[in-house]
């Protein structure tokens, strides 16, 4: 039974194809969305995808990986918030980059997928090496999640240029 | 974007094969049975080599495969509505190894699967939906097809005069 109030902590798992895995998963959501433009970068930059909107917006996407088969987790798309810790110098990266970038975190076993946006993020303690980033079920990584992520960062853009 | 491309069809298409290809199956095995890497669009005859994996991801053997996607609804119909000349077919019947090609219906994200093995005078107009690969079968009985023919070339010996 999944009580669907849960957050829960996920972490890398032992599987070897997670890595793999998961980069292809979020190259397929992206191309669901065929107007946007997916460019993997040759050099590493520190993100695993660029990807542009035909209105110009780019932003970054980081991939993260796991195996919920590995982590004994069921129905983790019914889960209501996955929590995955991210170190706090790649936090602050990310603010540096001034190009927006999002976190893509994906079961490697039942294609499940979810987004957050990674450079907004102000950590609440400093201290800590790493800090805990939230994705709720909303932003669930289909056709219609990808495109309120376009959608609200357009909006943002043209908010920024007026 | 109402309409889409046929080269964003065919990437759709590629994504979703070897997606498809590399879900991990439960049972006996409990893994990730193949890898696909794409051959890009240089090589003309097929669109993956796909890596067999052992428990420990190394590769075992593989198998080469072309992808062909439709975004046509097929509905209820025994089989996905794809062209495929005769002679690229053929070309890929003609290769030494293992070779496949999977049928993607991009409308319901489900792959199908036939094997290049007879030569055809005719070119193919569709492809039966018996073997799609989501099913964990249809991933196990190709992992031991393609595992047992990699068994039997090994047995051959292979003379080289490029000794280490």
């Amino acid at each position: 039974m999944i009580d669907k109030t849960q957050s829960l902590e996920v972490k890398n798992g032992t599987a070897n194809y997670t890595g793999w895995r998961g980069e292809l998963l979020a190259e397929l959501a992206l191309a669901r969305v065929p107007e946007l433009s997916v460019h993997k970068p040759k050099e590493d930059l520190g993100y695993d995808f660029l990807v542009a909107t035909p209105s110009g917006v780019c932003f970054f996407v980081l991939v993260k990986a796991f195996s919920s088969k590995k982590l004994n987790i069921e129905n983790i798309a019914e889960i209501a918030e996955l929590r995955w810790r991210i170190e706090i110098d790649q936090i602050a990266r990310t603010k540096e980059s001034h190009t927006p970038v999002f976190v893509f975190l994906i079961d490697a076993d039942t294609d499940h997928g979810r987004f957050s946006r990674l450079d907004t993020i102000e950590p609440a303690a400093r201290r800590s090496p790493s800090h805990s980033i939230h994705f709720p079920i909303g932003n669930t990584l289909d056709k219609a999640g990808i495109e309120r992520l376009i959608a609200a960062l357009e909006q943002d853009a043209k908010a920024m240029s007026r | 974007m109402d309409q889409m491309t046929s080269d964003q069809i065919g990437t759709l298409g590629e994504l979703i094969a070897a997606a498809a290809l590399s879900r991990p199956v439960g049972g006996q095995f409990d893994r990730v049975l193949f890898r696909a890497i794409p051959l890009g669009d240089k090589y003309p005859t097929a669109d993956f080599l796909v890596d067999l994996l052992e428990k420990d991801g190394s590769t075992i053997g593989f198998f080469l495969a072309q992808v062909k996607s439709t975004n046509a609804l097929s509905g209820k119909k025994k089989s996905l509505p794809i062209a495929i000349q005769a002679r690229g077919f053929n070309t890929l019947v003609r290769l030494p190894v293992p070779t496949y090609v999977i049928g993607v219906d991009i409308a319901t994200d489900e792959s199908y699967l036939i094997a290049a093995i007879c030569e055809r005078r005719r070119s193919l107009s569709h492809i039966k939906k018996s073997y799609n690969l989501s099913d964990d079968s249809v991933r196990i009985d190709l992992y031991e097809e393609v595992t047992s023919f990699w068994k039997a070339v090994r047995r051959i010996p292979h003379p080289t005069r490029f000794d280490s």
